[in-house]
């Protein structure tokens, strides 16, 4: 296992995370914008089609304009339904599929642009002493549902319904309408057009101004409760319909243990309490972002594993648990900063 | 406490039932290529009416365009063919005949997407008259780089293409290279010309390169969309070069979008913004037991 308390899984995400960012934010000025095109057709979950410097696009906005563009029309034309234009759709699936079986859900934990925001800003607010809130187990069940429901209303069911010519055309894209992403990583470029409302329609209006109160909750939540975002977004949903198919997985076995400290529930960012109870197929949790946390602070011998395929990437050890609670607690507090005031000068 | 949240959402919606103003939407929620293919719906079933804003050579589509095949139609300039130069394998053009003023045409090679570059040529007596312009097809395909890379013969004007699902728009700087015989032009002098009405002119520098900006010229008119049919103009970029004898007259037509923010509030989206931030602001507070 090449990871050891002096190079911890954390300092690998940290990397992935710093390199992907740039890839999915201003890869596009790395790599050309042609090539950005085909890295889109590559690796189409990238990033955010809105932002012009990126290296890829999103699954959701393809998936999106399909059904509205070709499935909803096409329905509304039913002769017009045909393998020519359900085959579009199915090719935006597959190529996500393909990239999906090779990531999985780690995309989520190690690639998403709006994730590492969410991590690198809650871990400023550890610094800097900020609390660390916590929806609790009763609340979290709710809100695990919200995602399904993104998925269902904003990217499939009304993108459908506008291309049925059911709602209005201002509702064909409603998931990236809303989408905090495409705010934070356009403003990452530069670009603050995409923080102006349109106020020419006021369906778009109202979307618009959705998603400004949202990514202004979420910028300053993340100081103070971990991925706040990530716990309602429907790519999640949409990676845990089919996070079996990855060969990128959370590994757990049974341990007499389990269950008794915690510490690796407490080490989720997600909040997800069956990974401390659970082993096997149920401890890979539909909200499981691969990041790899629970494994790094669970404090016994190869219980907690991330895997890819036959490979084990990550297990967790007792000696790598001790090194890492010395610089990180599990709930992510760590060492804040403290100013001093300057003692008054014996002159004054 | 948890009334607010909800008189917002309340608020917000009543905001989006409300009937657009006359002011309209600019853009549609979706970018598209602003090349040609941009705007096919503008012209779906319709004849082509003959510009009456340039007498340079043209490429318009003429409707009927579906996944995969389109229709064009020459303008200013008689031609007899349609040329569809694909961005794949497939490196030599394919012809395709005009009738009654309008050739129906596919991709260079129908299994590869992606721009294809369509020309139509003139050739009059002492004079030589090229309409351009890009076709873009919504299947997958390779970057347009090699397909306007290549040399092609005479006056050429070679635009840089806009990215899958963008487009041109009033006030963006774009480059345009103007090539003869495949060599760069220096010094040659390229003009913009707009359906609303705008004329400007640019001197390419040494290697034929000329960066024009498109002007913020759209008609209020034409701000409404309509559905799927986000407003767009026409624009030509045309050169004209005398050698042997011979008048050579080139030209790129697309089209372009209005600038995003003639329908857009900043501040008001940085009000949103702020709204939320001072929403999520109780959670930094630590609290006293916590302490």
């Amino acid at each position: 296992m090449m990871f050891s308390p002096s190079f911890p899984l954390s300092r690998l995400r940290l990397a992935v995370q710093i390199l992907t960012l740039f890839l999915t934010v201003w890869g596009g000025n790395l790599v050309g914008y042609y090539m950005a095109d085909k890295l889109s057709q590559a690796l189409p979950a990238l990033s955010c089609a809105y932002d012009q410097q990126n290296g890829g696009y999103c699954i959701l906005v393809s998936l999106q304009h399909q059904l509205d563009h070709r499935i909803g029309e096409a329905l509304a034309k039913a002769h017009q339904v045909t393998w020519q234009i359900l085959l579009p759709l199915f090719f935006t699936l597959l190529s996500f599929m393909a990239f999906f079986v090779v990531l999985g859900k780690a995309f989520c934990g190690w690639v998403c642009p709006l994730g590492t925001l969410q991590d690198w800003l809650n871990r400023l607010g550890r610094r800097f002493n900020r609390p660390q809130r916590e929806l609790g187990s009763d609340r979290v069940g709710k809100v695990r549902a919200v995602k399904w429901l993104m998925l269902l209303g904003l990217v499939l069911a009304l993108p459908l319904l506008t291309g049925l010519g059911v709602t209005p055309h201002a509702l064909g894209n409603p998931y990236c309408d809303v989408c905090p992403s495409r705010i934070a990583t356009t403003l990452l470029t530069g670009n603050p057009g995409e923080l102006a409302l349109n106020t020419g329609d006021g369906w778009r209006f109202a979307l618009g101004a959705i998603a400004n109160t949202l990514v202004g909750f979420i910028l300053v939540a993340s100081l103070a409760s971990r991925q706040p975002f990530c716990r309602i977004c429907p790519l999640l949903a949409f990676n845990a319909l089919f996070q079996r198919l990855s060969l990128a997985r959370l590994s757990k076995r049974q341990h007499d243990k389990c269950g008794q400290c915690g510490i690796c529930a407490k080490a989720c960012p997600m909040e997800i309490s069956e990974i401390a109870r659970e082993h096997g197929a149920k401890a890979f949790h539909e909200d499981c972002t691969l990041c790899g946390r629970c494994a790094e602070f669970c404090p016994e011998d190869g219980v907690i594993a991330l895997k890819w395929g036959p490979l084990s990437l990550f297990r967790s050890s007792r000696d790598y648990y001790r090194e890492r609670v010395r610089a990180e607690l599990p709930d992510g507090t760590v060492k804040p900063v403290k100013f001093h005031k300057k003692p008054a000068s014996p002159d004054a | 406490m948890t009334r607010k949240p909800i008189l917002l959402l309340a608020l917000l919606l009543a905001a989006g039932a409300m009937p657009a103003r006359a002011a309209a939407p600019l853009e549609h929620a979706h970018p598209g290529p602003a090349a040609e293919a941009g705007a096919p719906s503008e012209t779906r079933g319709r004849a082509v009416r003959a510009p009456d804003w340039t007498s340079a050579p043209l490429l318009l589509p003429a409707g009927g365009m579906g996944r995969g095949n389109g229709r064009f139609s020459p303008q200013n300039l008689a031609a007899e063919t349609i040329e569809v130069y694909g961005p794949g394998a497939v490196t030599e053009a394919q012809g395709f005949p005009v009738a009654n003023g309008v050739a129906a045409i596919t991709p260079a090679d129908p299994k590869v997407g992606n721009y294809q570059w369509l020309t139509a040529r003139e050739h009059r007596p002492g004079e030589e008259r090229l309409a351009s312009t890009a076709w873009y097809v919504s299947n997958p395909g390779p970057a347009p780089t090699g397909l306007m890379a290549a040399s092609r013969p005479g006056l050429a004007i070679v635009p840089r293409l806009p990215r899958e699902h963008a487009g041109y728009r009033e006030g963006e700087k774009w480059d345009f290279q103007v090539r003869f015989d495949g060599q760069p032009v220096p010094d040659a002098v390229l003009s913009l010309e707009t359906e609303f009405g705008t004329r400007t002119r640019g001197i390419a520098d040494a290697n034929g390169v000329t960066t024009l900006v498109f002007p913020r010229d759209f008609d209020p008119a034409k701000l409404a969309g309509n559905g799927h049919a986000r407003p767009s103009g026409r624009f030509v970029v045309s050169a004209m070069q005398e050698r042997d004898g011979v008048r050579h007259v080139s030209a790129f037509n697309g089209t372009y979008a209005p600038e995003p923010g003639r329908s857009r509030d900043l501040m008001a989206g940085a009000g949103f913004l702020l709204l939320g931030m001072a929403a999520a602001a109780p959670l930094l507070r630590r609290g006293e037991e916590k302490q």
